[in-house]
């Protein structure tokens, strides 16, 4: 993917050539290695923390503080979102009406392309005075509900007819049905759901940094490498935001293993 | 041994000692293409 570039014409030997082709500064396709230590230089190679007139603030040329700034609006996003999803779960599962009315607005709020929304969502919240973390994670919670939404109708529906049944002879109410039964039948669903909707939150937000022309975050980081053909600054960032997303799927996995042997299921 | 463990099946041994050769194998692929794309 390099080859076109002016830095290898005339270059003889194929050993020359990959060692001119894998250390150019701004490569179209850099080097895995140059990415690896465009990472290291960003995180562990720079100063975290910088001195100014307030105090002790995060460096904004460290990769740690555009990581953190997603991770927040991602975090925020996937709350908004889980209480949304489970929110309307819990409503459709015991209202047909509202399983009829709102099912086909759910599903089709998601056929809308993300990319077309999100500056949307930013001028209209923008105007109301709301910036910076608040749109971001309206994005991000906007993408994530939906997985949650419909693993939890899924698992809240999924207890037996027969135990349902039972419930009804030992005459539970709705509540009582709801917390002995439905939720702990729906619980393997909601970890699965949370596991797609937490990637799908740190999509959101940094999809959300993209259209502002934000400052900090990686979803700036990756537009700033762009406006500057500065591919390595891009691919480090592309891979803190994959590093991010293991780290967070990790997250929930460890809550689900914990969760599920409290409960007395398999780990 | 308590109640629920009593009652709880056997588990099952996970293989997750058999992991490393794939990972790794596949990751040496995708770095080895992804160099030999980054001098064409």
């Amino acid at each position: 993917m390099n080859a076109g570039l002016p830095q290898l014409n005339g270059v003889q030997g194929l050993g020359t050539r990959y060692a001119v082709a894998w250390s150019l500064e701004r490569p179209v396709l850099p080097a895995p290695h140059q990415v690896v230590l465009e990472l290291y230089n960003s995180t562990i190679g720079t100063r975290l923390f910088r001195q100014t007139a307030d105090g002790m603030v995060l460096n904004p040329r460290n990769l740690l503080f555009h990581a953190w700034v997603t991770l927040s609006a991602t975090l925020v996003g996937f709350i908004i979102g889980a209480m949304l999803g489970i929110g309307l779960a819990v409503a459709i599962i015991h209202s047909r009406v509202l399983q009829k009315s709102l099912m086909p607005w759910i599903i089709a709020s998601q056929t809308i392309p993300i990319l077309a929304v999100a500056p949307i969502i930013i001028v209209a919240l923008g105007s109301l005075g709301l910036t910076g973390l608040i749109p971001k994670s309206v994005i991000s919670a906007y993408l994530s509900f939906f997985p949650i939404t419909i693993g939890m109708v899924k698992g809240l529906s999924s207890a037996d007819a027969m135990q349902l049944d039972l419930m009804r002879t030992y005459n539970a109410s709705r509540p009582v049905t709801f917390a002995k039964l439905r939720w702990p039948a729906a619980l393997p669903f909601l970890f699965a759901s949370l596991k797609v909707s937490i990637s799908i939150s740190l999509v959101g937000a940094i999809v959300g940094e993209l259209p502002t022309g934000a400052q900090a975050g990686l979803g700036a980081r990756l537009l700033s490498g762009s406006y500057y053909g500065q591919t390595v600054q891009i691919w480090s960032a592309l891979f803190m935001a994959t590093i991010l997303a293991a780290l967070l799927l990790a997250l929930v996995s460890i809550v689900e293993k914990l969760t599920l042997r409290a409960m007395g299921g398999r780990p | 041994m308590t109640e629920r463990a009593a009652f709880s099946p056997p588990l099952a041994k996970r293989g997750s000692e058999g992991a490393l050769v794939p990972v790794v194998t596949i990751t040496a692929l995708i770095v080895a293409i992804w160099y030999l794309a980054a001098c064409r």
